[in-house]
């Protein structure tokens, strides 16, 4: 039988290590902390393994074809984009994630300066130089929108608000 | 009654009266449309202020950005697919595809219309319910909590977009997600990992926030375009189109709102549940719908509950001194502090402090309606904003909202590891909102279930009258899918 690996088949089989983790974990509580974790963990684990067949053997597509059921508003409509994309806007490739992992790096290095940082100096050099570097904006507008943030976020938080963060 | 009613009003209009008034609603507004901040924290941040004041100065304060943040954080759900609020979330399945579709000026004409007319059905039920208000909370005990948070939950089933066992498995995950923290019956700590953060559970507001937020954000940024797709219909024409599509759907408006304010009336339920439960019967009941995808009722629908589900949640609290809400809990706090005892004789002793506040609950949700209209054409050009510096500033935004929510740094993280799994689900089909769902009712549901156990036996989920009704709803509502599909197939095969 044709096996296909792929981005997808990887998330079913990390929710099904989450489970399967989680049922297991269950069985150290005592009876009444353990009854519904143990309980929709198995299930949640039964239904991940039959989606992750669903997905990494096509050829079990036809006896599982209830997977495909869809919800009552939305059940008899045809699938369609919200609207038609307007020039400068990407079609949306699926398979790459080389572009998302960049984003969230750029998040976690926020996070980082955030963590060592005053928030009055983390937002403007976060925004700042993710604008700049990874959005490709010039570095005038980044700048200012860069300042400008944190302008706002100064006087909301420390002179509105009062607050410390 | 009647010189009750007149002296209430002239509390409300009597200098400064109207000016804290429109303090509070533009206070509250800031609250509402911001990620991470909403009723609680606006009346945590105005009860110190009030100290000073008299107990119906501080009640016009308090319930003008009360009022407030339900619309405004409604705004946030529409232009940018991030609930202000949670009481918000069910606003993004159909408001942000019209966003999409450039039609953010509609959305949020008939959001503010629905809005407005809701939060003034909720205050007339709540001055003619008051005196009979009792009954109806003491109808509702741990079987009904149990149920309701079912039906909450089989909304799965109705906004599970592409694939239902994906959505069934979302909730899934959020039921165990909500599982982590304090069993709330044993007192047992589960899949706390030894992190003592992970004690209380998983926080909902920054899971919220990064669910939608950052994974939308992200999603936005690697497109590179604005978020409206087509193009930008702002006029006023189109605004007042959405006003008018809420009296051309009154009835679904109606129902709605008497789902907000049922669901506001029983302690503890809040309106995240009422305005997703507004929504299943705005998808089963409306002919012709095109949930999901920009369909205007859907916007209505929540947006009506939502804020009918005010004045549903003040019965409660005045009646009883049960708050139904955690924003009614610091109310309740903040009437005790000023030397208004709420309970059963505060009818009979305060009427005008009572009428007070309900007065200014309907003049809070008027402005705040005036000058979300009055700013429509300028808070829809967000949607043009090339999707660079939207995603960035949406980033900034639901990374300090999260961490301004309790001031604690692990909230910033666990936004950001909701945003990761909210950006897969998204890219594989599997429904946020199902998450979400199951993330606020989990806790509600495992604690009621084991106290309807523990107290009635299992029979007890059957054998109460209301706690039976709402089951069948449940089952009506799982099944209703497979149940027309096999249907359907049926007919195929004759054919």
């Amino acid at each position: 039988m044709k096996v296909s690996i792929n981005a997808r088949t990887i998330f079913n089989v990390f929710l099904l290590a989450f489970f399967a983790l989680f049922t297991l974990m269950s069985m150290e509580y005592n009876s009444r902390a353990r009854l519904i974790p143990m309980l929709f963990g198995t299930l949640g684990f039964a239904m991940v393994f039959l989606q992750l067949l669903h997905d990494a053997f096509p050829g079990t597509n036809y006896k599982l074809k209830f997977l495909k059921e869809e919800g009552i508003a939305f059940s008899g409509h045809a699938h369609s984009s919200t609207g038609n994309k307007p020039k400068g806007v990407k079609e949306r490739d699926t398979n790459n994630w080389w572009l998302p992992a960049r984003v969230f790096m750029w998040l976690i290095a926020f996070l980082i300066g955030l963590y060592f940082l005053d928030y009055l100096l983390a937002v403007p050099l976060f925004l700042f130089f993710f604008l700049w570097l990874e959005g490709g904006v010039k570095i005038l507008p980044a700048l200012a929108v860069s300042m400008g943030t944190g302008f706002f976020m100064g006087c909301l938080f420390e002179i509105i608000l009062q607050s410390t963060l | 009654m009647l010189e009750s009613a007149i002296t209430g009003l002239a509390n409300l209009l009597a200098w400064p009266g109207p000016l804290l008034l429109v303090l509070g609603v533009l206070i509250g507004s800031l609250f509402g449309i911001l990620p991470g901040l909403g009723g609680p924290q606006v009346l945590a941040l105005l009860l110190p202020v009030t100290m000073g004041m008299t107990p119906s100065h501080a009640i016009i304060l308090l319930i003008g950005a009360l009022g407030a943040v339900p619309f405004t954080g409604s705004l946030s759900a529409i232009l940018i697919n991030t609930p202000g609020t949670p009481q918000s979330a069910a606003t993004c399945l159909d408001g942000f595809p019209l966003a999409r579709q450039g039609k953010a000026g509609m959305a949020i004409g008939a959001s503010a219309c629905s809005s407005l007319l809701g939060a003034l059905f909720g205050c007339v039920i709540l001055t003619v319910i008051l005196p009979v208000g009792r009954q109806v909370v003491l109808a509702f005990s741990y079987p009904e909590y149990f149920m309701l948070a079912m039906l909450g939950l089989s909304v799965v089933a109705v906004v599970s977009q592409g694939s239902l066992w994906k959505g069934l498995i979302a909730a899934i995950l959020g039921l165990m997600l909500s599982s982590i923290g304090y069993d709330p019956i044993t007192g047992a700590t589960r899949y706390a990992f030894g992190i003592e953060y992970l004690w209380d559970g998983i926080k909902l507001i920054p899971a919220l926030i990064g669910l939608f937020a950052i994974g939308e954000a992200v999603e936005l940024f690697i497109e590179r375009g604005a978020i409206a797709r087509q193009e930008l219909k702002g006029s006023i024409g189109n605004i007042i189109e959405g006003v008018k599509a809420v009296f051309k759907n009154f009835s679904l408006f109606m129902r709605s709102s008497l789902i907000g304010t049922i669901i506001g009336i029983i302690p503890g339920v809040g309106g995240a549940v009422a305005n997703f439960i507004a929504y299943i019967q705005a998808a089963q009941t409306c002919k012709n719908g095109n949930f999901g995808r920009g369909d205007i009722r859907g916007v209505i629908a929540p947006e009506a509950a939502n804020n009918a589900k005010d004045g549903g949640a003040l019965v409660p609290t005045l009646i009883f001194g049960i708050p139904g809400s955690v924003e009614t809990a610091v109310l309740l706090g903040a009437l005790i502090i000023h030397g208004v005892q709420p309970g059963p004789r505060l009818m009979l002793d305060n009427p005008e402090l009572v009428l007070t506040l309900i007065y200014a609950l309907v003049f809070a949700n008027i402005i705040v309606t005036l000058i979300g209209l009055a700013t429509t054409r300028a808070l829809i050009r967000i949607t043009v904003i090339p999707g660079t510096y939207v995603a960035a500033l949406v980033f900034v935004l639901a990374v300090i909202g999260s961490y301004a929510y309790h001031g604690i740094f692990y909230d910033t993280i666990v936004t950001l590891t909701f945003g990761v799994l909210g950006f897969v689900m998204k890219r594989f089909g599997f429904s946020r909102v199902a998450l979400v769902l199951a993330l606020m009712l989990g806790e509600m549901a495992q604690k009621t279930f084991h106290q309807t156990l523990i107290s009635m036996g299992p029979v007890g989920f059957f054998t109460r009258p209301i706690s039976l009704v709402l089951f069948i709803f449940i089952v009506v509502i799982l099944f209703t899918p497979y149940i027309r599909n096999f249907i359907k197939g049926g007919r195929t095969l004759e054919s």
